[in-house]
């Protein structure tokens, strides 16, 4: 009898144990938390999803982002966009994924006359700032890539890509992020996902507000600062928070600093008023074409652009060159 | 099996319950800054949102990834460090006994941030 | 005198299984986070030895497999972790014992917990952490159930192996 009662508590003791072994964060609000990061669009990646399936979804979100890296990368030999700037025929047929975002691409620099340009490309090959010993291209260099920069003569129907000359060659770095992280909050979205935060590198977009309901915080980072002090704290609820600044890469050489936001018209880095904007509104993609514009532009065109395309005048100064814009 | 042995049982279960709910209370809060003790002095604070490996002296590192902390490499004998589970939440610490290595998670001045935007 | 040679033999064989438990205790991957925190399996002996002869016994195995097994496989942190650990084990398991109304399970329950309980102890004079608070529970229940296995392991061998091997 005795020893029957015993194992009975035994078992129930051992089962007590094993609970404490397989801990998962989040269990006390009740939703747990599954995340990863990685490697993707040349920066670093983490998506946090709060919702059952997450374990299911962080697979299908890291697919995604691989098929979007071979969509959209400038340097992979495989990626679709490589394919275009090394074509053999100047029309070619491209997915929808390219073609949504080089139709975005075009339609800025049409709006900025072509003060934000996707064709900078050969202008930007030039330019290295990862490199251990940055060099400045030479003028001669520059001023012959300039001429192959020009957003006009690229032609976009549907699916079909049309290129006036054979040497242009497309950049899309200030959007492929913004893209991919509205085709990740899709893919969420359609799998019922009530919360959710997706950084590409920097590139914030959120679902909903915390599995607790509160807003999420998103910290904007200050300016040449070690990362993580921040400019300040906004409260953001499903939308997404993207900045461009002139901090993000750069080197200094002979007292001078070059940074990575180039000027199409002169293939150097844009000299602004601005070191950074912010934006903050449901489209990641859009928030990502409209900062980087908004950078080239500067401050007073930037402002009328952010009013014709349904911004309201709130621009805001973080900071004296720092300004934040929330839709 | 006596009576007693079971008061006795559930004694513990009662307190390890309290105890656990007591300090599940006082941590609801993710935290947000990584604070690096060595013998019990301040060593350094760093940002849990920024991902980066810190060499605490030259015999231990740690890593911030993804907001949470591990211990990636020490030279102590038992390695336990390395072994601990990754540390995110306000509180929670990973010790490296022999180096007098402390990982806590503490509220900073950037407290209050889920996320990064840069 | 034959009972004292008999019994010194049988101190000597306990405490080279407490040695081995030691060792393989060693081999189970136990992090509950704080480092140095051992599993207890060792206690097997220490209750067998302070139920079949008196504290007195239980104590002396207890510091030599301590000493021994700190200087084979551990560190001096390791044996101030189970010295810490054994001692208030021992102290309490005594007590407990002479109270009636408590089984060997029950006193070995009370000594699995005040075994991490006093580890916990040096753990939090060492490192001086509140972070360490954290881990009570789980450390609690751990001996809770170490404490229930070895005192129901304890009392087999009363069943089932010769009452005269001990004395």
């Amino acid at each position: 009898m005795m020893i029957k009662k015993g194992m009975f508590f035994g078992v129930f003791l051992l089962f007590l144990s094993f609970l404490l072994t397989g801990c998962r964060s989040g269990m006390g609000t009740g939703t747990e938390e599954f995340s990863r990061s990685g490697f993707y669009f040349d920066t670093s990646i983490s998506i946090k999803i709060y919702d059952e399936q997450g374990e299911a979804l962080l697979k299908k979100c890291f697919s995604l982002c691989n098929d979007l890296e071979y969509t959209f990368s400038r340097t992979l030999r495989d990626s679709e966009l490589y394919q275009v700037n090394h074509r053999s025929e100047n029309q070619v047929e491209i997915s929808d994924d390219l073609a949504n975002v080089i139709g975005l691409g075009l339609e800025y620099g049409r709006k900025t006359n072509g003060a934000f340009d996707i064709t900078i490309c050969p202008v930007a090959e030039l330019w290295d700032f990862k490199s251990e010993d940055p060099e400045v291209p030479s003028a001669e260099a520059l001023k012959e890539a300039l001429e192959k920069v020009d957003y006009t003569s690229v032609h976009l129907n549907e699916n079909t890509l049309t290129f006036d000359r054979s040497d242009t060659m497309l950049d899309l770095g200030a959007i492929a992020k913004g893209y991919a992280a509205d085709q990740l909050k899709k893919l969420l979205l359609e799998a019922n996902v009530k919360s959710a935060v997706i950084n590409l590198g920097g590139n914030v977009q959120t679902i909903g507000a915390k599995p607790d309901g509160t807003p999420w915080n998103v910290g904007i980072q200050k300016p040449f600062a070690p990362s993580g002090e921040t400019l300040a704290v906004v409260e953001v609820t499903d939308q997404s928070v993207v900045c461009t600044g002139v901090y993000e890469r750069y080197f200094d050489l002979d007292g001078k600093r070059y940074h990575h936001v180039l000027d199409p018209k002169t293939g150097y880095p844009v000299e602004t008023d601005l070191d950074q904007i912010t934006i903050i509104c449901g489209e990641s993609a859009l928030a990502d074409v409209l900062s980087t514009s908004c950078l080239l532009l500067g401050e007073e065109q930037a402002k009328a652009l952010l009013e014709e395309n349904g911004f309201s005048n709130t621009w805001l100064h973080l900071d004296e060159r720092c300004a934040m814009i929330k839709q | 099996m006596k009576k007693r042995d079971l008061y006795l049982a559930a004694a513990v279960l009662l307190s390890a319950g309290i105890l656990w709910a007591a300090t599940g209370l006082l941590q609801k809060k993710e935290g947000s800054t990584l604070s690096i003790f060595v013998d019990n002095e301040l060593y350094g604070t760093y940002s849990l949102w920024e991902e980066q490996e810190i060499a605490v002296g030259d015999t231990n590192i740690c890593s911030i990834q993804n907001g949470e902390v591990r211990m990636i490499s020490a030279d102590c004998p038992d390695q336990i460090c390395v072994h601990s589970n990754t540390i995110s939440k306000k509180g929670e610490s990973i010790i490296c006994m022999p180096n007098r290595v402390v990982l806590e998670i503490t509220e900073g001045e950037n407290g209050g941030m889920d996320i990064l935007a840069k | 005198m034959k009972n004292r040679s008999k019994r010194m033999a049988m101190l000597g064989i306990m405490t080279a299984f407490a040695l081995i438990l030691s060792y393989v205790e060693s081999l189970i991957p136990f992090f509950p986070g704080i480092p140095g925190i051992k599993l207890g399996l060792a206690n097997l002996i220490v209750v067998l030895l302070l139920y079949q002869y008196s504290w007195h016994e239980a104590l002396l195995v207890s510091a030599v497999r301590i000493l021994v097994s700190g200087f084979l496989f551990g560190n001096l942190m390791s044996i101030l972790f189970s010295l810490a650990g054994a001692s208030l084990s021992l102290l309490c398991m005594a007590l407990l014992k002479k109270i009636p109304g408590f089984s060997v399970i029950g006193v070995s329950i009370a000594g699995g917990c005040t075994h991490n309980i006093g580890q916990f102890l040096v753990a939090m004079f060492v490192v001086r952490t509140g972070g360490l608070f954290y881990y009570l529970p789980a450390l609690l229940i751990s001996g809770l159930v170490t404490g229930f296995l070895i005192g129901f392991a304890a009392s087999l061998p009363g069943k089932y192996l010769p009452r005269d091997i001990w004395k």
